[in-house]
Formats: structure tokens, C-alpha cells, sequence
């Protein structure tokens, strides 16, 4: 063993091309897999820091008309909670948002509102302090825990934390404690930053008043089972159409809905995916190496059989060097994986759940890495041992041909090398295709009409309900800000909505005039209210009628401004100027005064939808953005603006102060993780590919030497050679290029429509780019090896070897 | 079988020294040596003596590291690389020891390849292609390849290659080593023949028998030209001046 060992490191050290460029491979292979495995890992696989996790059940509402799994109500909830059999107890969270006061400044936190026993039930011990207490669901008390990741970032890791106050919605709450490190609470992803009692939810969810009705569901329960009991006796699905359900909460975290995995999930999948095929590719590379090898080796192998070594002695021998490579292919992957998850946080991919914390590489890492190592060297290092160590002997003690490997006529295009350099142009070049189909999207993207001016505009929002404001004095509030905000120096216009550009709206149900007001009638149209001037802050052209005026006041006739396929699709060959429609619950109808040119709502890759604007005078909004039209650079704005808004109100948390520029790139971020990842992981395709066939190429050379030193000697000139050798590499590439293509076509027809807006999964463009990169980089790497080729000398003909 | 033609190759004071790890060998030391065209020469002497290394600097494989080599009246001894591989294209026919069939071409094939490097026309090639191989008697295995034929096929093959370009003359290292004497006599027959149908050939043989096919052999030693049989007075000289004696 040790004497394999030994052999096989001078192996290796002997031929250092073939090290290097076989333990570069896997090390880019299993650097890829281990970065994203360790996100994977610190996303989903973590355990959860609470006792006994397995006792744990994700309870949820079940409805005949709504299919999935659905949050409770509050008083449907308290039923569950007191008349259950199965659970020793049940517990309840939802989410809010709160604004965090400290001194001048304010910013947004996600927060849960649980019920007291939430820590207890969970087994969570504090890291310090303590949890909720009973009493504190009961009688509304000021209090929170605080998570561990909020408690080091924003607060230093004050050890003094508990006991101090925060202001929290304008309220003083009392730290009682700090949660675990690593407990982001039962559902997947990043948690909130604080935890509050559930009977201080009037504070925490101002103007939210369902939790005295049965139709809102917001809560979301879990409970431990008494012993002994299992899923199946805990909640048979009742009648009435609703009912009650339960899952391992395990199985929920990796499956919120019910149907089918969530998105963190999702994203997971495609990574692993992505990565996989790296190291498919990878692997491939290996293969190929080790098979070239094994054929270079056929002569010492056959004297070693004729010599008496068996044949398992052989394949042992082989298997150590592979496995050795593995080793080092693994090591230098791992610090690859380590670059490349630094690389990764850098890059604020803004991904949908935070890992900065949590992203190491942990003992589960190291034994996938270790594993996954000793797998491919096994794998790729067996099927070559086991055809090396059984040499064709016949033509090696012939001795007749120069050997050169391929065969002739079909067996040329079967050999198994070869067929292995096709499958790695093909999967890289789906990976490239995949890459430049989301960059082109992205391109695309940014240079959509978004419909509005947006350079020049400064948004910034706040929410004046979790500042105790009436509506009367939010009403009063938005008019003196847009006048004092109007008047600042370098600011031209100025407007409130409800809404900011591309954040979407309330779906609300209109009813037109005059047609059948059965359901059928009834469409679903994203509304904003808005503040006069608010169109031409943005640079919305208005086409026909008029903009909201003062007149139009709670009192008045409700008036709107529809867009354009609003007024197309209702009113269509019709004047939409004075239509009239209801919205499902109100008495009066609202009449159309203004159309207004089409813009972006949602997204940048949206299709026209019809919208309407209210006026923010009829329809009060405790949640609103400020708009800001700067004369100049709207950023340099920013202090002042501030300034001046709170000089209305000294108190009030304005948060978010952006361009409208940096809120469209910010809505165009989901495309942008895609773009990056996947034009790293295609990059990295790419290059080893790059490595594979220079390794093909090289090794086609080094076997050929004596072929070729022949044909020099016979008169070819080093263009003949240098042709022969990059034409025997780039035919495997065309033919790889073509397999890629059909291949990538067929993968088109599964990818859902709506993931490469405007582009689509077939654009003939990024096929051709992408291939023409691809045979670029493929003619670069045989060219090397091809000029060495050149340089052979003819005097090897003469040679009796 | 004396032959009267024109002065084909002309070496003059050729040397060959190589340069290994501080060690100097001179493989070729102040070869003089004239081939008439039509000429049939043997060159003999023990291993090591610099037969292969004269034949590589003939065959524009090696250039000499001093010295003069006018080949067709055309001085060769520093030609560009791309030069030297067109004359050896157009002038050199080789016929190696080992053969050197191209594996992965058929019969055909390699005996065309030497004439697709000239950029002939493919109807010409057929042509002399099959007369090649009619020649030397394969053409009934033009479609096969070389692992399916024996040694002594594959050296009639490689000699069809030689001939098919029809080259000023043709060099042959050896060209029986890798056979058996019956194969071995066949291809020295063969060579004979060409030669009797006008070609020039430069053979290096270990074998006196074959030896004796030649119109006249040179013998080295140590680099040195130390015997000439047939024309040629220099050589006997040069024997002389090395203590050898010579039977009048
Ligand atoms: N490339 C080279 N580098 C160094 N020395 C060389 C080289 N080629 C030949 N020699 C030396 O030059 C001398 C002549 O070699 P050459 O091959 O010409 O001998 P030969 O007469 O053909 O021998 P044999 O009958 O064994 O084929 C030998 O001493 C050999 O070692
Ligand atoms: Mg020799």
C-alpha cells in the first residue's frame, strides 16, 4: 500500500501537465459544488436550534376553494388552540414591519408578533436574558427579544443589552433577551430582527384591524404533539369545505404552500443543478485525461502484466492515483470554495434570504466535499484502470503502427474519448446559452421605457399609521410636505402615492356602467392613490382630461385617472373621458377624468396592464412615498429634502432615501442574482472546457508525435500539421456545438415563459454568440498544442523505437 | 549496371556534431560524397558510425553543422524550414526500418499523402497513386489498413509512397531490419527494379548481401567515409591516411 502510494505520487510528479491540469479541474469542479453546497446547507439543511424539532408540527388551515396550505385567523386559531387533542400546546407568530427610532435617525425591521409561549414551546434558550413570559400575551407589555444577528450588527453586541429600551413604532419596548445564535425562527430563511408579544400587536400592526374577524388569515401556528401521537390521528381534514391540517414543521420549512417547493428552494435546485453539470464537466475532463493516459501507458502496463503483476495489483495501482488526484483536487477546491463564497457575499447578490452568518464551511461541508473528491476519482479513475490494465496485447507487441489511439472509419467517431469531448462542448455550451439568455434579458431590461422619467427623481417613504397619525392629519401632513418640498431650492415637483414606481399596487374589482354586474364583469385593476402633480413629477404623460385639482376632495364626485389600456380594453372605441364605474363595495360610482400614458407597474419586463390613479385626497393612505423631481442630481437633494420633512414632523422615520434609477435597478435584482451566478458558473464551464480540450489536444499530440514527425518527413509544412491537429479537435467541438444546441432547444420548451422576459429561451442571437465564444476559446485551446505539434522533429521517423 | 548520369548530390567537408549534456559527439566528420543520378549506393559500417545521421542530412531531415550540400545543382545545406519540407516533398523518397505507416490512413491514403502536401490535383494523385501501388503489387489492398497487412506488405506500401511523387531519389534506412529474409529479399528485389528502371536510391544495410545489389558501397567508421567499392578514388585515399590497406 504504502509502495503504491509512494509510486503513485512519482506519478505524478512526473508528468506535471497532466497533474495540473486534471487537479485544476476538479478543484474548479468541486470548489463550485462546495461554495454552493455550503449556501444549501446554511439555508436548508442546517438543523434548527430547538428541542426535540421532530415533536414539532406546522398547523394550517385548510379551504375547498383556496387549494394550498392557509394561515389561520386569530379566532380560528384560539379555537385550534383550545379544543385540539393531540398538541400539549400550540403557538402562533405573524409579521410586521416596525420603525426602529435611534435619535435623528429611523430604519425599517422585519419583526414577528408571537404568542407568549413561543420561545418555551420551541425550546429555544435565549443566548441572554430570557423569553416571553405568559403574561406578557395577556397584558399588553412593552417588550422584545432580540435575534442574535440583529443584536451583533446594529447593536455592537451590547453584553449590557437587557433591561435597555428601544423605540419601536415610536413605543419604548423593554430588551428582555437575545435569541440563540443561528435561530431564525420556525420558517426557512433569514428571520426577523425581533420578536414582540402578540398583545402588543396594536402598536406593532397599526390600522390592522383583523383579529377580530374570521375572514383574515395572517396567523401562522405550530405546535408539539403529546407523546405517542402522530400526524395522521392529529388532524383528520374536516367538513364545511375548511378544516385544519398539519405537517412536520421540518417538512414545512422546505415546503411553505403546501405545493410544491418554495422559492428559496427553487433557487437551490437550479444552483445545485448548475453546479452539478460543472462538475460534470469537470469529471468528464478526468475521464478523458486518465483514459489518454492509461492508452500512453498501455507499453509499461503490458511489461509489467507480462512480468507476473495481476491484475487487481494493476487496477489498485491506477485507483491510487486517482484517488490521490481526487485528494488534491479536493484540498485545492476547497480553498477555491473558500474564494469563492467570499466572492459571493461580496458580490451582494442581494439574495431573497440573508446567509451572511450562517455561510461556513462546517463539518456536513467538509464530508460532501471529501465524499464528492473521492467519488470522481473513483468513478473516472476505475472504468481507465480497469481498460488500462487490460491491454489489447496484440498491437503493442507488434509493434507494427505507430499507436495514435482512434481507430478508423465508425469506430473513429465512438472512441470513448471522444464522445466524452462532445458531451463537455455540449454542457458547456448549454451553461454559456443559459448565461447569455438571462444576460440579454437583463440587458433588455434596463433599456425597457419604463413608461416614466426616471432620471431625477428622489423617492423616499414613510408610514405615518405607526406614527399615531389620524387620517385628517396625514391628509394635512402630505399636502405641507409636497408644498415645502415644492419649495426647496433645486426641486421642481414634487408629489405623495401610495405606492413608489414599480412596487406594484391594490388589486381592487371594477364594475363598469352599464354592463352586467355579475362576476363575470367584475375585473381585477391595480390601483395607487396619488397626489396632484403626481404624473408630471414622474414624467407621465397625460394624454386626454385633466389632472386631480383641490376641488377634488372627500366630499366631491370620486374622480380617477385611467391609463391607456385601461381605457382600450373598457371603453373600447369610445371616449373613456367621463366613463363611469363602481369598485365592488362602494355606493358611488367614480368617473373618469384623465387618461394617461401606459407605464411599467410592477416590473420592467411587464406587459401593458390597466391601471387607475385615485386621488390620495379621496382615498387616505397611512403608507405613502414621497416623489421628488430634482432640477439637477436628485441624490445631492437628499439631506435637504430630509430636513424639511422633518421640520413638519421632528419625529418621523423617513426611510429609504433613493433614486428612482437605483428603485428600477433594485426591481431588475432577481434577474441580476441569475445573471451573475450563472455567468460565473458558465464562465467556469467554459474554462473547463477550455482545460479539457487542450488536455485532449495535447495528449492527441504527445500519442501522435511519431505519426506526425512522419508526415514532416514526408514533406507536410507546419500549416498541414497545424490543420491536421486543430482540425481533428475543432470537428469534435462542431459536433459538440451542434449536440449543445439541440439539446439547449429541447430544455427551451420547459422553461417557463415568464423567465427570460422579452427575450425568450430560444434567441437565435445568444445561440450564435454563444457558440462562436465557445469555438473561439475551443480553437485557443488546441492551437497551443497544435504549434507544439509543428515544432516536432522529422528526425523521429528514423527512429526504431 | 554501371551508371553515367549527372552529379545528383554533392557533399563537400560535411560534419555533424551533437551537442548532449556537455558531451560533443561528431556523429559526421568531413563527409565528401557524389551520387550520380541513376546511381544505386549502399553505405554499411558498424551501429553508431553516422549511417542514419548521413541520411537524415541527405534526406533534408537534419542540416549538417559545416559543410556544403548541393542537391539538383541547388545548395540545400540552410534552407528555411518550410523550404526544406517542400524539396524533401518534391525531391526525397524515404523508406524507413520500422515502416511508419500512418495508422489511421488506409493503404491508399498513405501512399497519397506525400502528394496532397503538393497540392496536386485528386485525379493526378489517382492516378499515380495506383500506379505506385500496381508497381509493387498492392494494388488488390488499396482499401485496407496498415494493421491488417504483414511487415513485408507494409514495406512494398511504403515503398509506393516513396516512388508515387516520383523524387530524385530515394532513401531508404535499413528497409529489410523490421523483416524476415524471404520479405527481406522481396523488397530488395523491389528496389532493384526501380532502380533498373532509372530511379537513384541510397541504402544503408548492415546485410553484405544486400550490400552487393548496389552499383557501389560506402563504408563508415567513426564518422568517416573509410571504403568506397566501385567509383571513386577519395575513399581509398582517405583509407590509406587512416592505416587501412588496400589490395590493388
Ligand atoms: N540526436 C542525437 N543526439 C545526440 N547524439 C546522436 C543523435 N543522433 C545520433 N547521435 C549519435 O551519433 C552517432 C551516429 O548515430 P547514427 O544514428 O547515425 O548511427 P548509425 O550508424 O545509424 O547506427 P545504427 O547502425 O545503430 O543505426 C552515434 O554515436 C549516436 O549516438
Ligand atoms: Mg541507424
Amino acid at each position: 500500500m504504502i509502495h503504491d502510494l509512494t509510486y503513485g505520487l512519482r506519478m505524478l510528479v512526473r508528468s506535471p501537465a497532466f497533474t495540473l491540469v486534471a487537479a485544476l479541474s476538479l478543484a474548479l469542479g468541486i470548489g463550485a459544488n462546495t461554495a454552493i453546497f455550503s449556501l444549501v446547507n446554511a439555508v436548508l439543511l442546517r438543523p434548527i436550534p430547538v428541542e426535540q424539532p421532530s415533536e414539532l408540527a406546522s398547523i394550517f388551515m385548510t379551504d375547498q376553494r383556496n387549494p394550498g396550505n392557509l394561515p389561520f385567523s386569530h379566532l380560528n386559531y384560539q379555537d385550534v388552540r383550545d379544543q385540539n387533542q393531540v398538541f400539549t400546546e400550540t403557538a402562533a407568530f405573524t409579521f410586521a414591519q416596525l420603525n426602529w427610532s435611534t435619535g435623528n435617525d429611523s430604519e425599517q425591521i422585519p419583526a414577528q408578533v408571537v404568542s407568549g409561549n413561543y420561545f418555551s414551546l420551541l425550546g429555544a434558550q435565549p443566548a441572554i436574558g430570557r423569553g416571553f413570559m405568559r403574561e406578557e400575551d395577556v397584558i399588553p407589555t412593552p417588550v422584545t427579544v432580540l435575534s442574535h444577528g440583529f443584536w451583533q450588527r446594529s447593536l455592537g453586541s451590547d453584553p449590557g443589552i437587557v433591561g435597555k429600551t428601544l423605540t419601536f413604532n415610536r413605543t419604548p419596548f423593554t430588551v428582555i433577551g437575545v435569541a440563540p445564535k443561528g435561530f431564525t425562527g420556525t420558517l426557512l430563511g433569514g428571520g426577523p430582527s425581533i420578536w414582540v408579544p402578540m398583545s402588543m400587536h396594536a402598536v406593532a400592526q397599526p390600522n390592522f384591524d383583523w383579529y377580530e374577524q374570521r375572514r383574515g388569515l395572517f396567523l401562522f401556528a405550530f405546535g408539539r404533539m403529546k407523546p405517542g401521537v402522530t400526524l395522521e390521528q392529529a388532524f383528520p381534514n374536516d367538513n364545511k369545505g375548511r378544516g385544519a391540517g398539519a405537517v412536520p414543521l421540518l417538512d414545512a420549512r422546505l415546503n411553505p404552500g403546501g405545493q410544491g417547493g418554495g422559492q428559496v428552494v427553487q433557487i437551490s435546485m437550479i444552483l445545485m443543478t448548475v453546479v452539478g453539470i460543472v462538475l460534470l464537466i469537470a469529471c468528464v475532463n478526468i475521464a478523458n485525461l486518465m483514459l489518454a493516459r492509461a492508452n500512453q501507458r498501455r507499453k509499461e502496463i503490458a511489461i509489467r502484466l507480462a512480468l507476473g503483476a495481476g491484475r487487481g495489483r494493476l487496477v489498485r495501482q491506477l485507483l491510487t492515483e486517482s484517488v490521490l488526484l481526487s485528494v488534491l483536487g479536493g484540498a485545492l477546491g476547497l480553498m477555491l470554495a473558500y474564494w469563492l463564497m467570499d466572492a459571493l457575499l461580496a458580490a451582494d447578490l442581494q439574495l431573497p434570504v440573508p446567509v451572511d452568518d450562517s455561510l461556513t464551511i462546517d463539518g456536513r461541508v467538509l464530508t460532501f466535499t471529501a465524499l464528492l473528491a473521492l467519488a470522481t476519482g473513483m468513478l473516472f479513475g476505475l472504468a481507465p484502470a480497469i481498460q488500462g490494465s487490460r491491454p489489447d496485447v496484440l498491437p503493442v507487441l507488434k509493434n507494427e503502427t505507430a499507436p495514435s489511439g482512434t481507430g478508423r472509419g465508425w469506430h473513429r467517431f465512438v472512441s470513448l474519448r471522444q464522445v466524452l469531448v462532445v458531451s463537455q462542448v455540449a454542457l458547456s455550451l448549454i451553461s454559456l446559452i443559459a448565461a447569455g439568455l438571462f444576460l440579454r434579458s437583463f440587458r433588455d431590461a434596463q433599456a425597457t421605457d419604463t413608461g416614466f422619467e426616471t432620471r431625477g427623481v428622489l423617492v423616499m417613504d414613510f408610514n405615518l399609521g405607526r406614527e399615531g397619525y389620524t387620517p385628517e392629519r396625514g391628509q394635512l401632513f402630505y399636502q405641507q410636505v409636497v408644498e415645502r418640498v415644492a419649495g426647496v431650492a433645486g426641486v421642481q415637483l414634487a408629489a405623495v402615492a401610495q405606492n413608489p414606481p414599480l412596487a406594484g399596487g391594490l388589486l381592487r374589482s371594477v364594475l363598469p356602467e352599464g354592463a352586467d354586474t355579475t362576476t363575470q364583469d367584475r375585473i381585477l385593476v391595480q390601483v395607487n392613490s396619488v397626489s396632484t402633480g403626481y404624473l408630471d413629477t414622474l414624467g407621465i404623460p397625460l394624454l386626454r382630461g385633466r389632472d386631480f385639482a383641490s376641488t377634488d376632495s372627500p366630499g366631491a364626485p370620486l374622480v380617477v385617472i385611467v391609463n391607456e389600456t385601461m381605457a382600450e380594453r373598457f371603453w373600447p372605441g369610445q371616449d373613456a373621458l367621463g366613463k363611469r364605474f363602481k369598485f365592488f363595495g362602494d355606493a358611488d360610482f367614480t368617473t373618469v377624468v384623465g387618461v394617461a400614458r401606459n407605464a411599467k407597474y410592477n416590473g420592467v419586463a411587464e406587459e401593458p396592464i390597466p391601471f387607475i390613479y385615485q386621488p390620495i385626497r379621496q382615498n387616505y393612505t397611512p403608507q405613502a412615498a414621497l416623489h421628488v423631481r430634482a432640477a439637477g442630481d436628485a441624490g445631492g437633494l437628499a439631506a435637504t429634502v430630509r430636513r424639511q420633512v422633518q421640520e413638519i414632523d421632528p419625529t418621523l422615520s423617513v426611510f429609504d432615501i433613493r433614486t428612482l434609477e437605483t428603485q428600477v435597478a433594485d426591481s431588475l435584482a432577481p434577474l441580476r442574482i441569475n445573471v451573475i451566478v450563472l455567468s460565473t458558473f458558465g464562465g467556469l464551464a467554459l474554462l473547463l472546457a477550455s482545460i479539457g480540450l487542450y488536455g485532449v489536444a495535447s495528449y492527441g499530440v504527445g500519442q501522435r508525435t511519431r505519426e506526425i514527425g512522419v508526415r514532416m518527413a514526408l514533406g507536410a509544412q507546419p500549416s498541414n500539421v497545424l490543420r491536421l491537429v486543430l482540425g481533428h479537435g475543432l470537428l469534435l467541438v462542431a459536433i459538440g456545438l451542434v449536440a449543445g444546441v439541440v439539446l439547449a432547444l429541447g430544455l427551451s420548451t420547459i422553461v417557463p415563459p415568464d423567465l427570460l422576459p422579452n427575450v425568450g429561451a430560444r434567441d437565435p442571437w445568444t445561440f450564435v454568440a454563444t457558440s462562436a465564444l465557445l469555438a473561439t476559446v475551443a480553437v485557443i485551446a488546441s492551437y497551443v498544442p497544435a504549434r507544439r505539434a509543428t515544432r516536432i522533429d522529422p528526425l523521429i521517423a528514423l527512429r526504431t523505437e | 549496371m554501371t551508371s553515367s548520369g549527372q552529379t545528383l548530390i554533392h557533399l563537400d567537408g560535411v560534419t555533424k556534431v551533437f551537442f548532449t549534456d556537455e558531451v560533443e559527439t561528431h556523429a559526421l566528420a568531413g563527409i565528401h560524397l557524389e551520387i550520380k543520378s541513376g546511381e544505386y549506393i549502399a553505405i554499411a559500417g558498424p551501429s553508431g558510425c553516422g549511417k542514419s545521421t548521413l541520411l537524415s542530412i541527405l534526406g533534408l531531415l537534419d542540416s549538417p553543422t559545416e559543410g556544403k550540400y548541393v542537391l539538383n545543382g541547388k545548395s540545400v545545406a540552410d534552407l528555411p524550414l518550410s523550404e526544406r519540407a517542400r524539396v524533401r516533398n518534391r525531391e526525397i523518397g524515404f523508406i524507413f526500418q520500422s515502416f511508419n505507416l500512418i495508422g489511421d490512413l488506409n493503404v491508399y491514403e498513405n501512399v497519397e499523402l506525400p502528394l496532397t502536401y503538393r497540392g496536386m490535383k485528386s485525379a493526378e494523385r489517382k492516378e499515380r497513386v495506383m500506379a505506385a501501388l500496381e508497381k509493387v503489387g498492392m494494388a488488390h489492398r488499396a482499401k485496407h489498413l496498415p494493421s491488417q497487412l504483414s511487415g513485408g506488405q507494409q514495406q512494398r506500401v511504403a515503398v509506393a509512397r516513396a516512388v508515387a511523387g516520383s523524387p530524385s531519389i530515394l532513401l531508404a534506412d535499413e528497409p529489410t531490419g523490421n523483416l524476415d529474409s524471404k520479405n527481406g529479399e522481396a523488397v530488395m528485389e523491389l528496389l532493384r527494379e526501380l532502380h533498373r528502371e532509372g530511379a537513384t536510391i541510397c541504402m544503408v544495410t548492415h546485410d553484405p548481401r544486400y550490400a552487393r545489389h548496389a552499383d557501389r558501397s560506402i563504408h563508415l567508421f567513426d564518422g568517416r567515409v573509410v571504403e568506397e567499392d566501385g567509383t571513386g578514388k577519395r575513399g581509398e585515399r582517405e583509407l590509406e591516411e587512416s592505416g587501412f590497406h588496400i589490395e590493388h
